[in-house]
């Protein structure tokens, strides 16, 4: 696959944080494709490294915050890491939008949803009138009911996940390149998480956007993705197509994740399967495998240095001994 | 195909993400306002607390034919009209400073958390009298309401004192107030309910901690204002009572004689810079390292 | 023998406006039911799974039988003795056989303080002087599978299973009779939302307990429920045993419910 295709291309991006207890290597060696008009799901446990990539990719890193200089961010053939502030803001917000978990820190309490719309098109050449009429056509197309007369509400008014899918709205304003979706349903309850799956389905035959979605909730990645990057403690683990992830994991990890998810369990079980030991601590990383401490397959060559990433066939590979050893 | 086994101990050997016990200082230090915050306070401090020692000359003792000098090795900061040794009464002024800004400070802090947590756990009644309370008080300007007091009870530190107490209180007990109602709310108040904990407990062990750290950083950055408000009314007067140095007061001879000497009004003016920027800087670095929002992400 | 826990045409209601705001918009009902005309019995040993959506009036249900929100009609039985229409101050009894753990494992616990007092606290807060709460805390620790060092970390300092740990053995301390417990596995990752239920399991064998398990995860239900009640608009529209509702789902909205369940398989 050529880089043109790929709408973003992530090359060995490594970040560390400064911490009082020492370098706390948060992400290691990622490499990431996201393809034109895909969605590629991120897979992982909190604290694997999710929300820090993310921020990488909008250079929105905390100040404590060190990335390597060999990483490298094509963003539509540019270099994130090169860019100024003005690029920047352009990036953010209008060519990568962004979803969060919390629809409410992402809307501003005191302002109208119609207004917060509004305010998205400040660059551009409209009447208020035509922008007005760009936010109701867009919260149409989201499926909030009368769009035109809601415009006017404050985001209180509406339940959580209306205001989930008015975040989506308001992201798709600029029609951005890249969306990116950071655990969007976590707050929601199953009836809300499906409508709005169902919506982000319908929205990327519509618009011609690539997605990135975050989330920790396996059958969610299995219904939405094209295809699946499973991180674990800052690295990734496992990538492939979302039928190799879920039926032919190689990753010790990603197998073991597979059979705990209670609802993959299709018998009725009191004892469920659990992966045993703890993620490590990121300050004082093993020094073979990531996953050693924990991995039921270990054998010799893991605790003596890290694994690079096999190919496991087509864009399948996977970062473990067994895979080079097969 | 892996088995993974049914258990439920993983904690068991878990690190905890534990951070060394002076982290926040860590932080603080690394920020260079904060770091410069936290040099200037104890700069004031140290040397207010050891006027006695650090005092070249007694502030109180006269040298009438070294009227208005200059700064010389002698006399550091110069001397004043009554040929005072500046220096000296600088460092004691900073004595009265912090004694002022300290008592009434701390005082307002405690019966405002005392007052704001009664308002926001106790029921409504309570809470809309306290309300009224603390809006009718703050609705008056601080000079004015101190003038008026002045001029009834008479001037001194102790009427400064009760002045400020009387008007930085309710602000303290309206933050604490509202931040005890959106955390009365919150799961762990009510997992302590459900445990059986009543009001008094609650408030002193439950609500408390989560509420000092917020007004503490806001009394450090009240302590300049104190200060200022201190060294106002002594400039014009009804402050401390001469001899006692004030800020202020040394502020006021300078004026008197600033075409003899342009000394005395700098030496005055310095410390009253040094303290608002030393516990400004402070207050809004600390601010930083504690705020929650920008924890919550980790 | 009656059951530990029996509730009987629970209602709670709540003011939706004061009183003046109510006159001055002309509402004739200022109040929303979150709870509506609720039964249900709970044994000894027994699981008992409450789902629905958010709003449909679970937690409302959990927190009127622990008397953190006052039920206007029905009756709420612990052990024979009735407890709607019990003072604040008559509450202790209950919460010392009635134990509830809260939806956040995090903010569920109180942030400044360490987790030796977490879970000493119980035993202040009832005076309870014949254990010694610093002992009872190690032991507590030791049976939500937690070593001691543990006593000394901060809820910030806790990931979200381990604070969920120490969320049990706090519901732990007074040896309740039933827990109630609001989403026990929300927010926690897949591999842990299993060790979290084989633990609650595993001390419910030991220790004979109740459990009242409030949740809008079906497929976590489903491990550990004996029965099941399906919660909608504060009403039960279905209650059954948990293979009765997965297998043969008779209300509408359970089937929907069951429907939404993303499937975990590409196809
Ligand atoms: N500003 C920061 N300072 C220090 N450590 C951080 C900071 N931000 C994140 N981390 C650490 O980096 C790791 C990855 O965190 P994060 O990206 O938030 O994971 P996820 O989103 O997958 O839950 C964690 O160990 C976290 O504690
Ligand atoms: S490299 Fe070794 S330890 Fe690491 S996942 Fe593969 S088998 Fe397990
Ligand atoms: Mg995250």
């Amino acid at each position: 696959m050529s880089t043109s295709e790929n709408v973003l291309d992530v090359r060995d991006l490594s970040v560390s944080f400064n911490t009082a207890r020492g370098s706390l290597r948060a992400l290691r060696h990622i490499d990431l494709k996201v393809p034109q008009n895909k969605i590629v799901g991120i897979v992982g446990e909190s604290g694997c490294g999710k929300s820090t990539l993310i921020n990488s990719l909008l250079r929105l890193l905390a100040p404590n915050a060190v990335v390597d200089d060999n990483s490298e961010i094509i963003f539509e053939g540019e270099d994130v890491m090169e860019m100024g502030k003005s690029d920047l803001q352009g990036l953010r917000g209008q060519r990568i939008s962004m979803i969060f978990q919390d629809p409410m820190t992402a809307l501003n309490p005191v302002i109208s949803i119609g207004a917060q719309m509004s305010d998205i098109l400040y660059r551009q050449k409209l009447t208020k009138a035509q922008k007005r009429e760009r936010a109701a056509a867009m919260l149409a197309q989201v499926g909030i009911p009368d769009s035109v007369r809601r415009l006017d509400d404050y985001p209180h008014q509406f339940s959580g996940g209306m205001r989930q899918r008015i975040c989506i709205a308001m992201a798709l304003m600029m029609n951005p390149s890249l969306l990116i979706a950071d655990e969007p349903t976590t707050a929601l309850d199953v009836t809300l998480e499906a409508q709005i799956i169902h919506l982000m389905k319908e929205l990327r035959e519509d618009f011609e956007c690539s997605m990135l979605f975050v989330s920790h909730n396996l059958g969610l990645i299995a219904e939405l993705c094209d295809e699946v990057i499973v991180m674990y403690a800052g690295e990734v683990v496992e990538q492939g197509n979302v039928h190799d992830l879920f039926h032919r994991a190689q990753h010790p990890y990603t197998q073991m994740l597979l059979e705990c998810d209670p609802a993959r369990i299709s018998e009725t079980r009191k004892d469920l399967p659990t992966i045993s030991g703890s993620v490590p601590d990121l300050v004082d990383l093993p020094q073979g495998c990531i996953f050693s401490p924990r991995c039921p397959k270990r054998y010799e060559p893991c605790n003596e240095s890290p694994p690079g990433t096999f190919e496991v066939g087509g864009q399948h590979s996977a970062r473990c001994f067994k895979v080079r050893d097969a | 195909m892996t088995t993974t086994t049914p258990e439920d101990t993983a904690g068991a050997d878990a690190p905890i993400k534990r951070e060394p016990r002076l982290a926040w200082l860590w932080q603080l230090l690394r920020n260079p306002l904060g770091a410069l915050g936290l040099f200037l306070v104890l700069l004031i401090v140290i040397s207010a607390l050891g006027a006695d020692v650090f005092s070249p000359y007694d502030y109180k003792a006269l040298d009438v034919k070294n009227r208005l000098a200059g700064p010389s090795w002698a006399h550091l900061l110069g001397t004043d009209n009554l040929g005072r040794d500046t220096f000296s009464r600088i460092l004691h002024g900073g004595q009265v400073a912090l004694y002022v800004a300290l008592v009434s400070i701390g005082v307002s802090l405690v019966l405002g958390l005392a007052l704001g947590m009664l308002a926001g756990y106790g029921p409504r009644w309570l809470d809309n009298i306290l309300l009224l309370c603390f809006d009718s008080v703050r609705a008056f300007p601080v000079i004015m309401f101190a003038l008026a007091v002045i001029t009834v009870v008479g001037p001194s530190l102790e009427t400064i004192i009760g002045v400020v107490i009387m008007t930085t209180t309710p602000g303290y007990a309206r933050i604490a107030r509202n931040a005890t109602l959106s955390l009365k709310n919150n799961e762990f108040i009510l997992a302590e309910r459900s445990l059986g904990a009543r009001g008094k407990r609650i408030m002193i062990s439950h609500l408390l901690p989560n509420l000092i750290a917020p007004l503490l950083i806001l009394c450090s950055m009240d302590i300049p204002v104190v200060i200022t408000i201190e060294a106002g009314l002594s400039f014009l007067g009804l402050g401390v009572k001469p001899p006692t140095p004030s800020w202020g007061s040394i502020l006021y001879d300078g004026y008197s004689f600033i075409r003899n000497t342009p000394w005395i009004v700098i030496a005055g003016g310095i410390p009253l810079i040094i303290t608002t920027l030393g516990f400004t800087f402070l207050g809004e670095s600390l601010r930083d390292v504690f705020d929650p929002k920008m924890k919550k992400d980790r | 023998m009656p059951d530990l826990l029996e509730v009987e045409h629970l209602r709670v209601r709540f003011r939706t406006a004061g009183l003046v705001q109510a006159l001055l918009k002309g509402l004739d009902d200022p109040f929303i039911d979150a709870v509506m005309d609720v039964s249900f019995s709970l044994a000894k040993g027994e699981t008992f799974g409450l789902v629905g959506e958010s709003g449909s009036g679970k937690t409302t249900l959990g927190r009127a039988i622990i008397g953190l929100v006052q039920a206007q009609e029905g009756s709420i039985k612990f052990e024979g003795k009735e407890l709607v229409g019990l003072k604040d101050s008559q509450y202790q009894e209950v919460r010392r056989n009635i134990a509830m753990m809260f939806q956040d494992p995090i903010a569920s616990l109180s942030p400044r303080k360490k987790v030796r007092s977490q879970i000493a606290e119980p035993f202040k807060i009832h005076n309870i002087k014949d254990k010694d709460p610093d002992q009872e805390a190690r032991r507590l620790l030791k049976l939500v599978g937690l070593h001691e060092g543990f006593l000394e970390a901060y809820p910030h300092q806790l990931s979200g299973g381990q604070a969920r740990r120490v969320g049990v053995a706090r519901a732990l301390s007074l040896d309740p009779k039933v827990i109630i417990a609001d989403e026990p596995t929300a927010g926690l990752d897949v591999s842990v939302q299993g060790e979290i239920l084989n633990l609650m399991n595993r001390l419910q064998r030991e220790l004979g307990l109740s459990y009242l398990i409030i949740t809008h995860n079906l497929p976590v239900v489903r491990h550990v429920s004996d029965r099941l009640a399906i919660m909608y608009l504060g009403r039960f529209v279905e209650t059954g045993t948990t293979t009765e509702i997965f297998e043969k789902p008779a209300h509408p909205y359970t089937l929907g419910l069951l429907a939404a369940v993303p499937e975990p398989d590409p196809g």
